[in-house]
């Protein structure tokens, strides 16, 4: 079964190869492009994200009021702007970084994304937008809320929101 | 009146300053490599921490403001394929 990636029981999978996985309960569906569109319908009363470093991307899926946007960067983008951000709020759409995801080959770029990700969660600090960290690894996700300023209880809040949405 | 202050012994100074890493198949070149690579790029300069193996080859100590970039640089070490399995740490997260 092809899916993006697994968190605990949780299965994000991309809406064109949801068929494949009508057995599994935990479920997020994601859409990629606004091609996907099409197939929203179908998803509307599921947990839906969008993963996309495009700002227009981002700003159709948002609108459309997804649950979640998934690692809303990459090594090329170009930052979001007030704009976008409003809109994450009004929506109530909850940024999601999942952090295996972001671990390329390549120095450059790497460095690129994490600066991306250091500036982003910037944002959400200034706009008190909780942020959900995912990783195979506890102690990583931990460590990196600290890095970002964030303390234990916080980085628990966040988590556990995202833990009970899903039972 | 005089103040009496508390001196701990050095070895739990050490301690309380320290935070002590075991690890088993270590590349600690490679660890110190990406802690510059990514902390020192972003955050901080060189002479920033001090991170050093003691006694056995295998047991990092680094400052205790550090230690969290530490368990990220490693974890970022084992994403990119390198063997590294930590055995024991001084303290928790939580503890920190």
């Amino acid at each position: 079964m092809a899916y993006f990636y697994k968190y605990q029981n949780n299965y994000f999978i991309f809406a064109k190869d949801a068929p494949e996985f009508e057995k599994e309960k935990n479920k997020i569906f994601l859409f990629k492009d606004v091609n996907d569109a099409k197939l929203f319908q179908k998803f509307s009363g599921n947990k839906t994200a969008v993963i996309s470093s495009s700002p227009e991307t981002i700003s159709f899926w948002t609108k459309k009021k997804i649950n979640y946007i998934i690692n809303p960067f990459n090594f090329y983008s170009v930052g979001f702007d007030k704009n976008i951000f409003s809109q994450i709020i009004q929506n109530k759409i909850q940024p999601m970084i999942i952090l295996d995801k972001l671990i390329i080959n390549d120095k450059d770029k790497q460095l690129k994304i994490f600066k991306h990700l250091f500036l982003f969660i910037k944002l959400c600090k200034k706009y008190k937008l909780p942020v959900i960290i995912l990783s195979e690894d506890l102690h990583a996700t931990k460590a990196l809320y600290h890095i970002l300023g964030y303390n234990e209880q916080q980085a628990k809040n966040f988590l556990s929101g995202f833990n009970e949405k899903k039972n | 009146m005089k103040k009496r202050i508390k001196v701990l012994p050095k070895s739990q100074r050490d301690a309380k300053r320290y935070f002590f890493l075991d690890c088993n198949f270590l590349d600690l070149k490679k660890i110190k490599e990406n802690f510059i690579f990514l902390f020192g790029a972003l955050k901080f300069s060189e002479s920033g921490f001090v991170m050093r193996t003691v006694d056995k080859k295998n047991l990092i100590k680094i400052n205790r403001n550090f230690v969290n970039e530490l368990i990220f640089c490693i974890f970022y070490t084992k994403k990119l394929g390198a063997k590294i399995k930590v055995i024991k740490q001084s303290g928790t997260l939580n503890s920190l």
